[in-house]
């Protein structure tokens, strides 16, 4: 029990302090940085330790990356504006109620397999649920509430204009994301992840290998190619980034549902968002990636496909590599976002809703009717 | 008789356009290779970093005053008041005091131009018959924490003063013939 404890709380320090948060705070600037090698810019590189003032190749810039610690220096320090009509209490809590429930979603992903360290083995993830994925949709729409909320009690048009498209757009973005999933639990046959993952490790009961077509393991994102495009659209959605950033809008709406924010409530809103991308990214590596299964890696070590040979490794190891690989998995679906963002123009809100109820949901019943098909008869 | 209209054609989509999701990859794809040749080697940025590297301006361009001098040192300005005449922003001031010499006669005491007030339009180095005043330094105002900071003096408009090879008075054997 006390093990149970202390390897819980040491698995919810990592994936909080030492993952998500510094991921998400890294992601803001990778985001600046990224967007601006896009555009053909370079993109804000001035932030620096001492150094030559002068000389910018004599400065400690660290690529940039200390704009993080200026720019959460400068929200701390700014104003906390609060606004004098609207309903304060709420204008206070929304910002709370966006950024926390995300961070729940963390406890159902596994990142990493068994490792085992002096004497004692888990498995790493923080908690393993029968209903798994459905915490994680329940979570993801508590946001919804943060931002209708921030918009409503704003007290100011842009802020109402911008919570209202937030809500329907989330609200018919969830079904989708629901459904489109539901393909991937069925080939599985659960909603754990980790159950999931070790399904994609393609591997029979009797511990050998069980590849498709003998050469690729049994990632989501072979068996539902379908699924994971709208899932990435859904998906995008729900975070609210381009090309889905209506409620957001600031060539419409200012900022969206924040207009009226300033300081550190605004940087929780900012925060949320990219918090968001790396829960989507976590999220869409366990159930489309693979998660942290390494292609040909098992729990003994490496077993080639076509009898290429095999590699075998210690189990701890394997934990450990398998949760780097998780990390970089990772990273990479999230700078994918990130490019995502910056190619595409906003839709114009009518075509969010159509694209949402017309296209995507039909696609995505299509897509489980089919799968149900394939699975019976097999 | 009816109006001629103009028959605007729609875009017809191709079914790669209809899909979305071909199109989006190709635009990814953009993206994805502007990224990668201006992280390695900066293949498109134009970007230069401002105030370290600086853009040199066209020759002719008429940036921040700077006051001449002559051979000796002395301020070539016989304050004659043709720049502050001209000024149609009428931001230069100046002081005359006797030099004692007869050919020169006087010079500019205090000798200030307000560079918030002036305009750039370059008239008062039309005006000067002496060539003491140009706007040739190449470089624009800087900016200042104060309004006072930009009212400039003798002092800072010979800052980048240098020797002007024209001779006063316009008489090419003045000196051989005194
Ligand atoms: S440039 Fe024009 S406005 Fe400025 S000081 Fe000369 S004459 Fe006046
Ligand atoms: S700068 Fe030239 S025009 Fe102006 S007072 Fe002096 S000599 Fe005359």
């Amino acid at each position: 029990m006390v093990e149970l404890i202390i390897w819980t709380i040491i698995k919810i320090l990592f994936i909080l302090f030492f993952v998500t948060l510094p991921l998400a705070g890294v992601l803001t600037v990778v985001d600046r940085r990224e967007s601006s090698m896009i555009q053909d810019r370079i993109g804000p590189n001035r932030a620096n330790l001492s150094g030559d003032v002068w000389d910018l190749s004599k400065r400690w810039r660290f690529l940039g990356l200390l704009h993080l610690l200026a720019d959460g220096i400068k929200m701390i320090f700014k104003e906390d504006y609060s606004i004098k009509s609207g309903n304060r209490w709420i204008h206070t809590f929304a910002p709370i109620l966006a950024f926390f429930p995300g961070l729940v979603i963390l406890s159902i992903i596994p990142f990493g397999g068994n490792v085992t360290v002096f004497g004692s083995s888990t498995n790493l993830q923080i908690a393993s649920f029968d209903s798994g994925m459905l915490l994680a949709f329940a979570f993801s729409s508590i946001a919804v509430y943060g931002i209708t909320l921030a918009g409503w009690s704003s007290n100011n048009k842009f802020s109402l204009l911008g919570g209202v498209r937030a809500t329907s757009q989330m609200l018919s973005y969830e079904v989708v994301l629901g459904l489109t999933l539901m393909g991937i639990f069925m080939i599985y046959g659960t909603l754990e992840l980790n159950t999931i993952v070790q399904g994609q490790q393609s591997l029979k009961v009797d511990g050998t290998p069980d590849l498709l077509f003998g050469f690729l393991p049994k990632w989501g994102i072979f068996l539902q190619p379908f699924a994971m495009l709208l899932y990435v659209a859904a998906a995008t959605a729900e975070t609210k980034r381009a090309p889905f950033d209506v409620p957001e809008a600031e060539s419409e709406l200012v900022s969206g549902f924040f207009t009226e924010y300033g300081s550190m409530k605004m940087g929780m809103f900012l925060f949320a968002e990219y918090a968001e991308v790396v829960i989507f990214s976590m999220i869409f590596t366990t159930l489309f990636l693979g998660g942290y299964h390494v292609p040909y890696l098992y729990d003994s070590g490496f077993i080639l496909p076509f009898g290429w040979g095999s590699l075998s490794i210690n189990p701890t190891l394997v934990g450990f590599i398998q949760m780097l690989t998780f990390l970089l998995k990772v990273i990479i679906v999230a700078w994918g976002h990130l490019v995502i963002r910056w190619t595409l123009p906003r839709f114009r809100y009518d075509q969010v809703l159509r694209l949402g109820w017309k296209m995507l949901l039909p696609l995505a019943l299509a897509n489980i009717i089919i799968t149900a098909i394939v699975l019976s008869f097999i | 008789m009816a109006k001629k209209g103009i028959v605007v054609s729609k875009h017809k989509y191709t079914l790669s356009e209809k899909l979305y999701y071909p199109e989006i990859l190709k635009g990814m794809g953009v993206s994805i290779r502007h990224f990668f040749a201006n992280i390695v080697k900066k293949k498109y940025t134009v970007t230069l970093q401002y105030p370290e590297q600086k853009e040199s301006y066209a020759e002719r361009f008429r940036g921040k005053h700077r006051l001449m001098t002559r051979e000796d040192g002395s301020l070539r300005c016989v304050a004659c008041m043709m720049c502050a005449t001209a000024c149609p922003a009428e931001c230069i001031y100046i002081e005359a005091e006797d030099v004692g010499d007869s050919l020169v006669e006087k010079r500019a005491k205090v000798f200030v131009i307000d560079e918030l007030r002036c305009i750039f339009c370059g008239l008062c180095v039309e005006a000067c018959p002496t060539d003491a005043i140009r706007m040739d330094t190449g470089e624009h105002v800087e900016p200042e924490y104060t309004r006072e900071a930009f009212i400039y003096d003798k002092k800072k408009l010979l800052q980048n003063s240098g020797r002007s090879v024209a001779i006063q008075g316009g008489d090419p054997d003045y000196i051989h013939k005194n």
